[in-house]
């Protein structure tokens, strides 16, 4: 049975966005160890969250670039709404965007997308790899999980 | 197809790490779930310096699963070897890394260069208990530390007993098993516990022998540092519990060592003395035959079981029942340890059963004819039989609910004269 992943990409060759940071997914669909791209979804404008108050639009642009992901509050840490998220309350557009998937991959999630993403039964992983070896090396892992055999490296 | 185990008395290989924490200023860096550190730090007598909830572990999940944990397990130690102020770092594997072939040993290689030593044991669970875990490290040790020694020091020994922590004497014992071995006028040198540690690891390779007294845990030890460090082994079976045993303990250590016969002798009379001094004063309780039970039955590791069941053949002149082996002794060394139980004082032999399922056990110990109430020397999970065939109860093996132990100890003459004291003060305790 085939399912999909969402991954968050720039240039589709690696995985170098974050969840917050990510506009929009790639898709694809694994069959058993096929990958196929499917296409990409953006979030429309209207999904975008109304910013609870001017002050944390604020917070979130005087940001330097090198915060770590996970601290930025577009990251759906909870810790507030820059791009992403809903803060503390609410679920996440993104994750509404991609909860037909079975997994997303980016390059650093927040706690709380995490746990959404978790709560629809959507693996996230954050990887700093290219897409190519993060597909590959998920869709062996779902396969061996879905065909019940072992995850010992030789197979047995 | 699968079997189901009730109440095994054993941990996983990972429990090793207790193995290291009984090292003074070792610390175990855990490359293995989170979860797995938690169940495995049950010890009491565990928290000080380094207690198991500080223990660095990488907490690998699944992205570690499918992505390989090996970046996350270079980072844990280097940052281990950053923070924590430890003598000895081994990195320990759990399951979750073995089974999704990350190379642990490569990255703990990396750190060869380190201030610290960091060395390496796979511990997973899967591939056998806690005594296999704790010879794991002790082989690590040999394997990744230490190097051969130039010219070993006369009368220089290392003993090696069984498991810290798993043993709930562990420590008491050791300590007993070097004041014996003073008094004959050997050096010992031991690296478990208080005033141990990393010197005394570097002091492995002068001895002039190695001291194993165990009947199985650690053999493979001896023989890897034989052949490694050529140091020849002494493998003693019985922990010596009592004086016959201690006696002939001594005796043998002393031939083994080419000690001056008589003043083994001459220590050997001093201890024998007060002991039966001791044992006589007593003669009237010993003698009071609705006292003590019949028979007895040790539910425990192949140490405790043998060394316990000749104390009580041997020394209190009991009767034993069946003996339970519960370590999961590995096959090769199950006939030895058997005919070990054949070898009893009064023409006595024990039939010494191994079995690791607590449910097989109890059904065994109800239906033998104890010719009374049993005594019943074994882990926590052996109370309630115990007491529904209104037996006595002495919790000796793990899990140990029962008994609160710091530094006691039952090797030796004090040591069976304590285990005595216990065992008469529950038997006793019936007829207040
Ligand atoms: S058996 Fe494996 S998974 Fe379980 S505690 Fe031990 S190392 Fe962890």
């Amino acid at each position: 049975m085939s399912y999909l992943i969402a991954v968050a990409s720039l240039d589709e060759k690696n995985v170098d966005l974050s969840f917050g940071a990510a506009e929009g997914f790639h898709v694809y669909s694994i069959d058993g160890l096929e990958i196929k791209k499917i296409g990409y979804r953006k979030l429309e404008e209207n999904k975008e969250p109304n910013l609870n108050n001017s002050v944390q639009k604020k917070i979130s642009d005087s940001l330097p670039e090198n915060v770590e992901c996970s601290e930025r509050p577009q990251c759906g840490s909870g810790k507030g709404c820059g791009s992403g998220c809903h803060g503390a309350g609410g679920l996440l557009p993104k994750v509404e965007l991609i909860s037909d998937c079975r997994s997303l991959v980016c390059k650093k999630i927040g706690f709380q997308a995490q746990k959404q993403l978790e709560q629809k039964k959507i693996t996230s992983f954050d990887v700093d790899c290219s897409v190519n070896d993060a597909l590959t090396k998920i869709s062996a892992y779902f396969d061996k999980i879905d065909r019940h055999i072992s995850l010992r490296k030789d197979g047995v | 197809m699968a079997k189901l185990l009730d109440k095994q008395r054993y941990k996983c290989a990972l429990a090793a790490m207790q193995t290291v924490q009984a090292i003074d200023r070792a610390i175990p860096v855990l490359h293995s779930g989170p979860g797995c550190a938690q169940k495995l730090s049950d010890g009491t007598g565990s928290s000080g310096y380094f207690s198991p909830n500080i223990f660095p572990c990488t907490s690998i999940n699944e992205k570690d699963v499918v992505f390989g944990g090996v970046k996350k397990l270079h980072s844990t130690i280097d940052n281990a070897l950053k923070v924590i102020d430890a003598d000895l770092y081994v990195v320990l594997t759990g399951c979750i890394p073995e089974i999704v072939g990350d190379d642990s040993g490569e990255v703990v290689s990396e750190f060869a260069d380190a201030e610290k030593p960091v060395i390496y044991a796979p511990t997973a669970g899967f591939k056998g208990n806690n005594y296999k875990g704790h010879e794991q490290v002790i082989d690590a040790i040999t394997d990744q530390f230490l190097e051969k020694a130039e010219a070993r020091r006369k009368g220089f020994v290392n003993i090696w007993a069984d498991v810290p922590y798993q043993d709930l004497y562990w420590l008491g014992n050791i300590r007993e098993l070097e004041n014996l071995l003073k008094e004959i006028g050997l050096t010992p040198n031991t690296i478990f516990g208080y005033g141990r540690g990393i010197e005394n690891i570097k002091n492995i390779p002068y001895a002039e022998f190695n001291l194993l007294v165990s009947p199985w845990v650690s053999l493979k030890n001896v023989k890897k540092m034989e052949k490694k460090l050529g140091i020849p082994y002494l493998h003693y079976k019985t922990l010596p519990v009592g004086a016959f045993e201690t006696s002939k303990f001594l005796r043998e250590v002393g031939k083994f060592a080419k000690l001056d016969e008589s003043k083994v002798e001459e220590v050997i009379t001093q201890h024998e003395k007060y002991y039966y001094y001791l044992i006589e004063r007593y003669a009237d309780l010993f003698l009071e035959n609705r006292v003590i039970n019949k028979q007895f039955s040790v539910v425990a590791d192949a140490q405790y079981a043998l060394g316990i069941t000749k104390f009580l053949t041997n020394d209190l002149g009991l009767v034993p029942a069946k003996q339970f082996i519960v370590d999961d002794t590995p096959k090769e060394y199950r006939e030895d340890i058997a005919a070990e139980f054949k070898n009893l004082n009064y023409g006595l032999e024990a039939e010494a059963v191994f079995e690791t399922d607590s449910y097989k056990i109890h059904e065994a110990i109800k239906e033998h004819d104890y010719h009374g109430y049993p005594l019943v020397l074994g882990g926590y999970y052996d109370k309630e039989i115990t007491e529904d065939l209104k037996g006595n109860f002495l919790n000796i093996s793990w899990p140990v609910r029962d008994k609160v132990v710091f530094d006691d100890f039952i090797v030796g003459y004090t040591g069976g004269i304590r285990l005595i004291e216990d065992i008469y003060t529950v038997a006793s305790q019936r007829f207040n």
